[in-house]
């Protein structure tokens, strides 16, 4: 199969809403505010972090707030200097990947973002900002967006067994699946 | 929305002319309109976006329908493989309504090269000293 007609290309991953059951947009800010405007998304890999963050940047775009985002790559223990710049004036900031910075780039990090009226990071475990979310995934889950993506009702249970809940890399395994033209049987 | 983006065909040589027109129908005012000729990579890993030509509307009306025309690119070529591929489009976008696009294939021959069926690599390139010969 061509990767432009594959069904789980990131191009269609990428427009993929955050879903949990008993999600709410309304609730997720309201926590947010009773944390005093600072607050963590918490999880691991592969579990809906980044996309969330993601929506919720784009929530606060559409509010008309002028919302920065950073993402941290691995081993990165300090912000770079286009980071920080974008970071000074900023309303809202969003920050990917907060665990990266060290003890120093995180002090710092608080101390830029001091004048946001909110700031959200993602991190895979607790300890930074409160938690306001934790992402978990599950086969339910899995089978839903294969379900909005390919049409079929396989059971994915294994294929998330297989990947312990992390769906990134599960979806990325079916995109193997059908880019060599096998059966969707996962 | 009602917007659409008609083309006389749906693949094109690098170097020709690519003429089509658009048409649309919105609820609101339309504040800016423009037309975009693209590519964007689909596939595995994240996705690459070279605008390389746009088109601006001028005093575009609610229901409007409009010619636009541009000259396909020389590279890069529209392909597909298992991992990635090349696609170039044409986007019509209406602000605040939003956007429309449509594929179309710009390659040599007309045809999207295929890198599962790489026919393009056995065609012989001549030598330096038969291009010579040949100008």
């Amino acid at each position: 199969m061509k990767a432009r007609d594959n069904p789980f290309r990131s191009e269609r991953l990428e427009r993929l809403a955050y879903r949990k059951p008993g999600f709410s947009w309304e609730n997720l800010e309201a926590r947010l505010a009773a944390a005093g405007g600072r607050g963590a998304i918490v999880g691991p890999e592969g579990h809906g972090k980044t996309t969330l963050l993601f929506e919720w940047r784009g929530r606060s775009v559409a509010a008309g707030r002028s919302a920065a985002w950073v993402r941290l790559s691995r081993g990165q223990r300090r912000l770079h200097d286009a980071q920080k710049s974008e970071l000074v004036h900023a309303e809202a900031v969003f920050a990917d990947s907060a665990e990266q910075l060290g003890w120093g780039g995180w002090k710092e990090f608080v101390a830029l973002t001091r004048s946001a009226r909110c700031v959200v990071v993602t991190t895979h475990r607790p300890g930074r900002f409160a938690p306001v979310h934790i992402c978990r995934t599950s086969p339910g889950l899995l089978q839903e967006l294969v379900n909005e993506l390919h049409g079929s009702a396989n059971d994915c249970l294994s294929l998330w067994q297989r990947h312990r809940g992390n769906l990134r890399n599960a979806l990325r395994d079916l995109y193997d699946i059908a880019a060599g033209g096998e059966d969707l049987e996962v | 929305m009602n917007a659409t983006i008609t083309l006389p065909k749906m693949d094109f040589e690098p170097g020709e002319t690519i003429s089509g027109t658009a048409s649309w129908q919105t609820t609101q005012e339309v504040r800016t309109a423009e037309v975009r000729l693209f590519w964007q990579t689909r596939g595995k890993g994240s996705c690459d976006v070279g605008v390389v030509a746009v088109q601006t509307l001028d005093l575009p009306g609610q229901a409007d329908q409009r010619p636009f025309s541009f000259v396909a690119p020389h590279a890069p070529p529209g392909f597909s493989g298992r991992l990635i591929s090349l696609v170039w489009g044409i986007e019509l976008v209406l602000q605040p309504e939003g956007s429309v696009s449509r594929d179309i294939v710009i390659a040599p021959g007309r045809k999207e090269i295929s890198l599962e069926h790489p026919e393009w690599l056995e065609m012989e390139d001549p030598s330096p000293t038969k291009r010579r010969m040949a100008q």
